[in-house]
């Protein structure tokens, strides 16, 4: 069993956007998800190598819905966190929230 | 409005060089958005960022450590080489195609010689326009399109037709044109130049090994747009040519710096097939005289 994976900022990103668009989480969602939430603009391709890195880390599971017609017969790829995905965001939520604490450039607005 | 289709090749360069991981499903997801309203251009910026996205990728992670970004299932099955190929086949097709742009649509090139002077200074890097006169296939002569011609007065690249080398010249005549020089004086279809003296600034921005020579710049005019020429009193070219005759297809093309440029004087007509672009503006210089240092002024000037 590895030790715990380390997170990139796109990754944790994904990973909290892929909880947050819940059973709907497919690339265009999480990639509204990660914009709305950062307020940048992220490209698709980044999303889904972000994905990419994280399924094979084991954080995040995908299964293959129907392919459409108005996806020129593709099917569609959902997204959910695996446990261990869960742990991870929790520990990363609990490490940010540590260092965050007793700052004194942080605490007073800005 | 939005076509009805999306961009096929688009679509194909993705599913055939992109990182291999839910290639399918990307697709899809592009295609239904375009389909929702988005246009070509945010299409083709989606691909290529895909690509470049599992490009960057596959060079940050060693293939062979376990690190490999694409679900193996179908990686692993493949010998070495195929797996080698599907690794890096985006990145070769992009760095083809960077080639192919480079070689067709648009250039910069590096002037390591002083021929040009004063329009053009050693160090120079010279934006090319390589479709205005006609669409080339990559890396050949042979034109896909007619474009334009070229005009007098243009500053154009070509492949030398006596060796080959690529030289920057000005366009003196064209196809038809009766040209002649008395020593320096150009007379083009009987019309003689005009000469005056040019602004003396431009003799700080030459090389300290030119400015050596004591050179004077000339503003000529008449018989082509008014442009600036350098002469070199000790290296002075007391040629007398012609008139002659442009041949059909061929061009007649000069240095500005008169006295020390290898061009139609010894090196005769420049067929039209070997002019490949026209040189339209500086985009970075450096000066050789001060260790490289950058000509900020001389960036993004037009010639």
């Amino acid at each position: 069993m590895s030790s715990r994976e380390h997170l990139g900022s796109l990754e944790l990103l994904v990973l909290l956007a892929v909880l947050r668009a819940g059973r709907n989480a497919s690339g265009i969602p999480i990639a509204r998800e990660v914009q709305q939430g950062s307020g940048r603009a992220v490209a698709l391709g980044s999303v889904y190598m972000a994905l990419a890195r994280l399924e094979k880390k084991g954080l995040v599971l995908s299964q293959l819905g129907a392919p459409t017609a108005a996806r020129g017969g593709r099917a569609k790829a959902f997204f959910h966190l695996s446990s261990r995905g869960l742990r991870e965001v929790r520990l990363a939520h609990d490490t940010l929230t540590r260092l965050w604490q007793g700052i004194p450039e942080l605490t007073g607005g800005p | 409005m939005t076509p009805a289709a999306p961009p096929r090749f688009a679509t194909w360069l993705l599913q055939h060089c992109g990182s291999g991981y839910r290639c399918e499903s990307l697709a899809g997801d592009l295609i239904e958005e375009y389909h929702a309203g988005r246009s070509r251009v945010w299409y083709w910026r989606q691909v290529l960022l895909a690509i470049m996205a599992g490009a960057g990728q596959r060079m940050r992670v060693e293939p062979d450590s376990g690190g490999d970004a694409v679900p193996v299932a179908t990686v692993s099955r493949l010998n070495p080489v195929g797996r080698r190929w599907r690794e890096y086949r985006g990145l070769l097709l992009f760095v083809l195609l960077m080639c192919c742009f480079r070689s067709a649509w648009a250039d910069w090139v590096y002037v390591p010689t002083g021929s040009m002077n004063p329009t053009i200074l050693e160090g120079d890097r010279l934006l090319i326009d390589k479709h205005v006169y006609g669409l080339r296939v990559p890396f050949s002569l042979i034109h896909l399109t007619r474009g334009d011609n070229p005009h007098r007065g243009d500053i154009v690249v070509f492949d030398s037709p006596r060796d080959g080398t690529s030289l920057v010249k000005r366009v003196i005549a064209l196809p038809g044109d009766s040209v002649a020089m008395n020593g320096e004086r150009l007379i083009v279809n009987g019309v003689d130049a005009s000469y005056a003296a040019g602004p003396a600034s431009e003799l700080q921005r030459l090389l300290r090994a030119t400015r050596q020579h004591d050179p004077a710049v000339v503003r000529e005019s008449g018989v082509l747009p008014e442009h600036d020429i350098l002469l070199l009193p000790d290296r002075r070219h007391e040629i007398l040519l012609g008139p002659v005759t442009v041949p059909p297809g061929m061009y007649f093309v000069l240095g500005d710096n008169r006295d020390n440029s290898a061009d139609s004087r010894y090196i005769g007509f420049v067929p039209r097939r070997n002019i490949v672009g026209r040189a339209t503006r500086v985009v970075l210089s450096l000066n050789p005289d001060r260790y490289y240092a950058p000509r900020s002024r001389r960036f993004f000037s037009s010639l």
